[in-house]
């Protein structure tokens, strides 16, 4: 990489632009920067990494990139041109800051921004305006970060000296930054963690099968003595699987044991179960025996009991069979009397009706007849004379209607309508004689005008033949032909013929319109007439009623009540008749039975349910009987009554056997239980074992992988650390050559990875070999000078070492910050000639130093100015 | 006062304050200047001409500065002193207020450049001191197309000429500080100039009977009239012991145009060697004993680094100086720089092989080297992922 040209304005102490052509420095390959500390010499590399990667070295220490000095109104910017990889690049960045606003007062704030551009050929082409994307551009084309960089090209002020003597952590972060490839770290975690997970799993697995033992500890303590071991160890398969075939085979035969005992109680108990039963049943029959007695006792004395029921029962049955005749003559009798009922009422209704209340009985069929025949008569009328109404009615209606009509002699009438002709022809006629008159007598005028206007003094008119005129004639705006006269004068003669005709007409029609009338009047007077005969007829028929309908209904009424007299009359009768007789007959019948009345009969009967019941209890009472004997001459013969039984010692026995079972029967459940339970919980441990074999190797090897990589090991080195131990020694290798010339080959840098102290992790340590006298000693022991040097010969050698890594970039342009102060003449030389010899094959080196010596050494200069308004910049090249 | 012949003496590149691989030189100059003091005198010599590099660096050390002032008014009392600057010297610091007097003659600068120094005696002698001019800086004043020190010289040159033209048969003498191509140099001049073309051919200086430069540390001449005095004192091991020894070229200039050089041996206060022998050898054999005392650059030969080599040199020689080794250093020879590259760049499977070997001695087993296989893969999961 190497720089062309940089551009600053607005950055750290410049306030304007200030500008450097690094070309034309170049052709010197060396030159100073120089300037009064605090001046802005560094900030001209800062400007350098800024325009890079974004970010200046020193920005986390709280420098503003933006420069107090300026005016709001300049824009903070760096331009820089380089050769980046064989291409040529312009970038230019602005950091965020506070810029005017463009339309009214105060400020806003101007986020930052980026642009990248490429020459090809002739001209720019933009790449990028976007911030991140190039700054990943342009990370990927210089071939190193921000870090790397201002470790390898930018020399920082008094920095590289960290390095050098840095503490191990630090030392390692620094070359993690540098070679990021060389990261491990991610892979000693990962050992950790994979070691720990298999030890977890492990231990997971020989959990099981300690729960597998736990579970049948109880078991186990039962299979040895007091104070004895109860469960194996089971860090190993065999032992503890042998273990567990024995205890199995123990209790699987202690389960037999405890088996046949069970069952021996059991068959004890039987027995004894047996003997109670039997004795149980004696005491029963002793019971039985003396039921039986009492209850014939019992029995006895029923005896009577027994024969009144019997009696009472072939009664009823008796008075069952009459019983039908009865129910018959009851029932013929309450019809009478409801049909008695019926007659009372119809008597009731005709007494109440006005028609029929003054009649006898006897004179009912009577008037019934003569009922009859005037509702005949009604009925007649009602169909012949009322629809001759109805048709009256309604030409009454119509008669009215158009006599109203031909009264009226409104605009709407024919009449009205005549008229209003005759008035419009009227006015027509009259406008068009009287346009024809206005016609004529203009024209007339007109003529008399024309005369008029020939006519000269002196000379005589046409019409008058005076020769006099003294007022002619004027002719009068409109003229009309003779034409017109003539058209007029028959639009009037035609318009007076309309108006005569339409007079002819409404007279005509005044005319029909009287007559007609006049006969629809005589007619209307007829037609009422009618209408009142017939009006007065119906009120004959009717009667008191409202009208001949409501008439023929009451009659028809009356009618009804009168037949329905009768008809009930005779059902009553007839009804009374069948009574008597069915009662006669039930009479006759009970008598045959044997009852001395009726009533007898009906006494002795009974109904169907206590009927039942009362046999029930009579054949209950008979088989009790027969039972009792049976049980006392039979069943429980030879029995005493009064034996006492003693239940007591065999209960006892019983009771005793049973219990002896119950614990028997647990024990022996107890043992299978303890024996099913050790062969479930101990069937997977095989299993377990089987699975734990490959689980400890691989728990074992994580374990081992994880220890040594993460630093327990005879070098207490961790991986990461070895890994960036390589790259360290390749550094200092490196580093030793650009040393040894500087040192006159006195010192040398060496690799130490030895316990930095209080057992502290070693593996990056740089100690200084002095060939003098062959011994190493820390590098704190340098001088200011030697420490300079040293510094820069690492630098040097990290630079060489980065640069391979980063794909061997060529780095043109080199920078040193400061440091020359603190060497000696003779160093100073030495590292003069160093730097000298970096210039060969084009490089150009830069120096900031405000060493005098340096001054005079290097004619071209790049001098920094500080004044109250910011710095300025001045380049000499001589 | 008529005198038929004029001596000069010729003498450059003092270097006051210069450290010799850290040993201070005070006392050996001022062993110099004494001798220089006596020479003076007992050889009647009228002009003393010192061609450049008065101090070795612009902004010299204090003690420098005194030797400086103490010594230049003793010499110029006892003859004329012409002094230039020269490239070590800083143009603008040669401050000699306190010591101006007459007899001392100090050019820097281009002011004065061609008006010489005149010494009368039964002739006259020009004598025209030329300081080291800096192209860069000054091609902008003379006025020149090109700022090399051929052009500069050149005009410097000329100027002089144009003078000495106008004197009708002057002898002269110039003064200068510039490097003449196809000159030996030693390990102790600086470059000339930082970058850019160093050297100017001899011809430049034509046109004067005698050219005294500066610049160059060995003593020589360069073609017949030309020569560097060279420094009083090796100011580093190339000008030790090879060709010719320190002197200051003493010059008798007669009335009948002759010149006469004489290069008078420095006696040196310490002695200076270089010496190349294996430790063992150094440390036993009697050849050595000459150089006992010597200020020594020692070389050992010796196929390995030997140890503790200082402190042993230095029961027999107490003043080794510098000390160098063939042997290289101890630090990675190119296989091990190799195999430690390849470890480097080698992917994360053999660096952990490599480690573990390191670390206990033995390769991964076949579950170690799954495991690792197995972590890789994860960790190229997680960056496709993310």
């Amino acid at each position: 990489m190497k720089v062309h040209a940089l551009e600053i304005t607005g950055i750290g102490p410049y306030a304007e632009t200030v500008e450097i052509d690094f070309d034309s420095l170049d052709e010197v390959g060396i030159y100073l920067l120089t300037g009064p500390t605090g001046s802005g010499k560094t900030t001209v590399l800062d400007a350098i990494s800024y325009a890079l990667f974004g970010s200046i070295p020193k920005q986390a220490k709280g420098h503003e990139v933006v420069s107090d000095h300026r005016e709001i109104s300049t824009t903070p910017r760096v331009k820089l041109e380089a050769t980046i990889g064989g291409e040529r690049y312009r970038i230019t960045r602005s950091p965020a800051h506070e810029a005017p606003k463009v339309k009214g007062e105060g400020t806003k704030n101007e986020g930052q921004s980026l642009t990248v551009e490429r020459r090809d050929s002739e001209s720019w082409s933009q790449l990028t305006g976007a911030w991140t994307e190039g700054n990943d551009l342009l990370e990927k084309r210089v071939g190193m970060n921000s870090n790397q960089f201002n470790q390898v090209v930018l020399l920082p002020q008094g920095e590289f000296a960290t390095f050098l003597q840095a503490k191990v952590g630090e030392r390692k972060d620094l070359l993690m930054q540098l070679f990021p490839g060389a990261d491990l770290e991610w892979l000693e975690k990962w050992m950790k963690q994979r070691a720990q997970e298999d030890r977890e799993a492990r231990d997971a697995k020989l959990e099981q099968i300690h729960d597998c033992f736990q579970a049948v500890k109880t078991t186990a303590e039962s299979l040895v003595d007091e104070g004895e071991e109860a469960l194996p160890r089971i860090g190993e398969a065999t032992p503890a699987l042998n273990w567990i075939e024995d205890g199995e085979g123990t209790l699987a035969k202690r389960h037999e044991e405890r088996r046949a005992i069970r069952d021996a109680a059991a068959k004890e108990r039987e027995q004894a179960d047996l003997a109670v039963t039997r004795l149980n049943q004696k005491v029963e029959r002793i019971a039985a025996r003396k039921a039986a007695e009492e209850e014939k006792a019992e029995l006895e004395k029923k005896a009577e009991w027994r024969k009144g029921t019997t009696a009472e029962i072939a009664a009823a049955e008796k008075a069952a069979g009459v019983r039908g005749y009865v129910r018959a003559a009851a029932e013929l009798r309450g019809s009478a009397d409801s049909a008695r009922t019926k007659v009372t009422e119809a008597t009731r209704e005709i007494a109440a009706n006005p028609l029929t209340t003054d009649l006898d009985s006897g004179e009912y069929s009577e008037a019934a007849k003569e009922f009859g025949e005037r509702i005949t008569t009604i009925i007649n009328f009602e169909s012949e004379q009322l629809p001759e109404r109805r048709r009256l009615t309604a030409a009454e209606e119509e008669l009215e209607t158009e006599i109203r009509e031909l009264s009226d002699q409104g605009p709407d009438s024919r009449i009205g309508k005549a008229e209003a002709d005759v008035e419009r022809a009227e006015e027509n006629s009259t406008r068009a004689t009287s346009t024809y008159v206005q016609i004529r007598e203009t024209r007339t005028r007109g003529m008399a005008a024309e005369l008029a206007s020939q006519l000269k003094a002196g000379e005589p008119c046409a019409v008058c033949g005076s020769t006099e005129h003294p007022s002619p004639a004027h002719g009068e705006g409109e003229q009309y032909t003779h034409e017109q006269e003539e058209a007029a004068r028959i639009q009037a003669e035609e318009a007076a013929g309309v108006h005569a005709e339409t007079l002819t007409e409404a007279n005509r029609i005044r005319t029909q319109v009287e007559a007609r009338r006049a006969a629809a009047t005589a007619e209307l007077d007829t037609t009422r007439k009618s209408l009142k005969s017939l009006a007065a007829k119906e009120a004959d028929l009717a009667g008191r009623a409202a009208s001949v309908a409501e008439r023929r209904e009451e009659l028809e009424a009356a009618v009804n009540l009168l037949t329905g007299f009768s008809d009930a009359s005779k059902t009553a009768n007839d009804a009374g008749d069948a009574a008597v007789k069915a009662e006669a007959n039930a009479g006759s019948e009970a008598t045959k039975a044997g009852f001395g009345s009726l009533e007898e009969a009906r006494e002795a009967s009974r109904d169907e349910a206590t009927l039942t019941r009362l046999k029930s209890e009579l054949s209950d009472h008979d088989e009790r009987v027969a039972l009792v004997r049976k049980q006392l001459e039979v069943d429980l013969v030879g029995v005493d009554p009064k034996e006492k039984v003693d239940l007591a010692p065999a209960t006892e026995a019983a009771a005793r056997a049973a219990a002896k079972y119950e614990e028997e029967s647990e024990a022996a459940g107890v043992a299978e239980n303890r024996l099913t339970t050790f062969r479930k919980e101990t069937s997977p441990v095989a299993g377990y074992y089987e699975e734990l074999g490959p689980l400890r190797e691989a728990a074992s090897c994580s374990s081992e992988m994880w220890r040594k990589t993460n630093g327990d090991n005879s070098k207490k080195m961790n991986l990461s650390i070895f890994v960036l131990a390589t790259r360290l020694r390749q550094v200092i290798d490196a580093a030793n050559i650009h040393l040894q010339g500087m040192s006159d080959q006195r010192y040398e840098l060496a690799y130490t990875g030895d316990l930095e102290g209080h057992g502290a992790a070693s593996g990056l340590g740089i100690e200084v070999f002095d060939a003098y006298t062959s011994e190493s000693r820390p590098t704190s022991t340098l001088s200011g000078g030697e420490t300079f040097y040293a510094s820069l010969a690492l630098a040097l050698g990290l630079a060489e070492i980065v640069k391979r890594e980063s794909g061997g970039k060529r780095l043109e342009t080199l920078f040193i910050d400061e440091g020359f102060g603190s060497l000696d003449p003779e160093s100073l030389d030495n590292v003069m000639d160093v730097i000298d010899s970096l210039r060969e094959g084009g490089r150009s080196v830069g120096l900031v130093s405000h060493v005098e010596e340096l001054k005079n050494r290097i004619a071209a200069k790049i001098v920094v100015t500080p004044s109250r308004d910011g710095s300025t910049l001045e380049v000499i090249n001589g | 006062m008529s005198e038929p012949v004029i001596r000069i003496l010729h003498t450059a590149d003092w270097h006051l304050g210069r450290e010799f691989h850290g040993r201070d030189l005070t006392s050996l100059h001022q062993h110099f200047f004494d001798w220089l003091a006596a020479e003076i005198e007992s050889r009647e010599i009228d002009v003393v001409i010192m061609a450049g590099d008065i101090y070795d660096r612009a902004l010299p050390p204090v003690d420098a500065v005194k030797m400086h002032n103490r010594q230049l008014p003793r010499l110029a009392g006892l003859a004329d002193l012409i002094l230039v600057t020269g490239n070590h010297d800083s143009v603008n610091r040669m401050g000699f207020g306190p010591m101006l007097r007459e007899g001392l003659h100090l050019r820097s600068g281009i002011e004065g450049l061609g008006e010489p120094v005149l010494i009368e005696r039964d002739f006259q002698l020009a004598i025209y001191p030329i300081p080291y001019l800096d192209p860069m800086t000054m091609a902008n004043e003379l006025d020149l197309d090109e700022s090399t020190h051929t052009a500069v010289i050149e005009e410097a040159v000329r100027r002089c000429r144009d003078d000495l033209a106008s004197r009708g048969g002057a002898r002269s003498i110039a003064v200068g500080h510039a490097f003449i191509t196809g000159s030996e140099t030693s390990e102790s001049e600086r470059s000339i100039q930082v970058g850019g073309s160093e050297s100017v051919s001899a011809s430049v200086f034509d046109g004067f009977d005698y050219v005294a430069l500066g610049h160059l540390h060995r003593p020589q001449a360069v073609g017949g009239h030309i020569r560097y005095a060279g420094s009083p004192i090796p100011l580093s091991y190339s000008e030790v012991g090879a060709g010719a020894p320190k002197s200051v070229t003493v010059l008798e200039l007669s009335a009948d145009g002759s010149i006469e050089q004489e290069q008078v041996e420095i006696p040196q206060m310490v002695g200076m060697a270089r010496v190349s022998a294996t430790l063992e050898e150094l440390l036993n054999k009697a050849e050595f004993k000459d150089i006992e005392g010597d200020w020594l650059e020692v070389t050992l030969t010796d196929s390995a680094r030997p140890d503790q080599p200082m402190d042993r040199l230095r029961s027999r020689f107490e003043n080794v100086v510098s000390l160098r080794f063939d042997a290289p250093i101890s630090s990675a020879s190119e296989r091990e720089a190799r195999e430690l590259a390849e470890i480097a760049e080698a992917d994360p499977a053999r660096l952990v092989s490599t480690f573990l070997e390191e670390v206990r001695g033995s390769k991964p087993t076949e579950a170690e080297a799954a495991l690792v296989r197995e972590a890789l893969d994860w960790k190229s999961g997680e960056e496709t992922v993310s």
